[in-house]
């Protein structure tokens, strides 16, 4: 079981840095939405940093809501998700497997620039790493209810706009959680509570979504 | 109890659902008539004013009927898509369908009477308080479910995928219930809790408690239509169908 997990992680991880496009695109995205948010704020440091964490954090959902759309369609066009479902094992480990090198190759690259994003942004060292614990420990239920939806929406042709409406409420608790961690530390507050509940969450994402994901990907392969 | 099972499985069936429905539909509608008049003059008229808020306070009457029922309409839907993941009965998800939208135009009414109430007591048309929020995202996760289901062309598989959707955006409804704890709000605690003493009084509580049952009421009978409708646009093919549109349209 575990092999096959690895075998899956990795020759995923592999398809995806392999096209620099597929990882760079995101992140470079993710810059942009960041930098102009910088810019049309202008030369007001302060409050920048008031604001800034949050700015971050809806960009950082709006980056993953822009890759979710993709992380099967290639898959679906050259009939791996079919190999997949047809396997021996189950599916919802392959699943896993899938999402574990997709949450890597989309979210971890974004992680490793907040260091100098926030140094753009005009936030001290605490808050930065703060946002790199919260958004370590939200981004993997980010990815699996992304997983989710790009599994529910994936007989629709265009789903772009529509996944929005679909995910939108699933993401709200990790945002409000995420939000209310950075509020916290500016009251002079360690937020360990937020941010056990936000590990709780993504906890919670990783056990249950895989097999909603695998329930529905098979309706679809079924159909 | 067999015998119970026995006419469940009886009622099972489309065709016979329809006319269960169309049985219970004059008496869902006449009780909530009853219990809805009976609330409205006891909480518009009979019940004293309330020591703050003045008379302001009359539209909890509305709101917290639709809040509650935005609320509950969710848990059903959530409960007949999981038996019909579990048990593949297509009854349930039509049912679950069918009563969706009810589900959404009363969170839409949760939201604008408790937006109406906050002007004048919070001095705020919306604010982004736990309650509000989780309402609102309630509203969203109708609107995702019925988006979906009409997105999807084949219906065998909406079906199934938007029973995924609404099981899996159950998670929301606890959240919706504790976050009023877990974040910092402006929106007061439950009025009526379970346990222990309600905080208010009596006079005020009962034409509340009449309001949410005439509403529940009210649901249902929406909800026979609706199922009814809903039976016969899915079996517009079937037989019984035919012969019940030609008998319609000969009594005419």
């Amino acid at each position: 079981m575990l092999k096959v997990f690895c075998r899956c992680f990795f020759s995923d991880l592999y398809v995806v840095f392999r096209s620099t496009r597929e990882w760079l695109s995101p992140v470079l995205f993710f810059m942009i939405f960041v930098a102009l948010f910088g810019i049309g704020l202008g030369f007001d440091g302060q409050q920048l940093i008031q604001i800034s964490p949050m700015i971050i954090w809806v960009a950082f959902l709006l980056t993953s809501l822009f890759t979710t759309e993709s992380i099967f369609r290639a898959d679906l066009e050259e009939g791996i998700l079919e190999q997949l479902a047809l396997s021996p094992y189950p599916l919802w480990w392959l699943l896993l497997a899938k999402s574990f090198a997709f949450w890597i190759a989309s979210s971890l690259p974004l992680m490793l620039l907040m260091p100098f994003v926030g140094i753009m942004m005009q936030l001290p060292v605490k808050e930065i790493i703060l946002l790199v614990v919260t958004l370590f420990l939200g981004s993997p239920a980010i990815t699996m209810v992304g997983v989710l939806g790009a599994t529910l929406t994936i007989t629709l042709p265009r789903s772009g706009i529509f996944l929005g409406i679909l995910l939108l409420p699933l993401y709200v608790p990790i945002l409000i959680l995420g939000q209310s961690a950075i509020i916290n530390l500016f009251s002079q507050t360690l937020p360990l509570f937020q941010i056990a509940l936000l590990g709780a969450i993504s906890l919670l994402c990783i056990t249950l979504i895989p097999h909603a994901a695998a329930a529905a990907l098979k309706t679809a392969m079924n159909e | 109890m067999s015998h119970f099972i026995q006419y469940l499985i009886h009622l099972g069936t489309p065709r016979r659902f329809y006319h269960f429905c169309g049985k219970l539909f004059p008496w869902f509608m006449g009780f909530s008539f009853i219990a809805m008049a009976y609330g409205l003059i006891g909480g518009l008229f009979l019940a004293p004013a309330d020591y703050q808020q003045g008379d302001g306070f009359r539209i909890i009457y509305v709101h917290v009927p639709c809040a509650f029922l935005s609320m509950f309409i969710y848990m059903t839907m959530v409960i007949f898509s999981t038996i019909f993941l579990i048990w593949r009965i297509k009854l349930a998800d039509l049912i679950a369908y069918s009563i969706a939208p009810v589900g959404a135009v009363f969170t839409l009414c949760a939201l604008l009477t408790g937006s109406i109430w906050g002007k004048p007591m919070w001095g705020t048309w919306w604010i982004w308080d736990a309650r509000l929020t989780s309402e609102l995202i309630l509203l969203f996760l109708y609107l995702g479910y019925l988006g979906l289901y009409q997105a999807i062309t084949e219906k065998k598989l909406a079906a199934r995928m938007c029973a995924i959707l609404a099981v899996v955006g159950a998670i929301d409804i606890p959240i919706i219930h504790y976050s009023v704890y877990w974040w910092n709000t402006l929106h007061q605690g439950a009025t009526i809790s379970q346990w222990g003493k309600p905080a208010i009084d009596m006079t005020m509580l009962k034409p509340l408690l009449s309001m949410i049952t005439g509403f529940a009421l009210y649901t249902m009978a929406i909800s026979c239509i609706r199922i009814r409708t809903e039976i016969l646009q899915r079996d517009f093919k079937l037989k019984w169908v035919n012969v019940l549109v030609k008998k319609i349209n000969e009594r005419h």
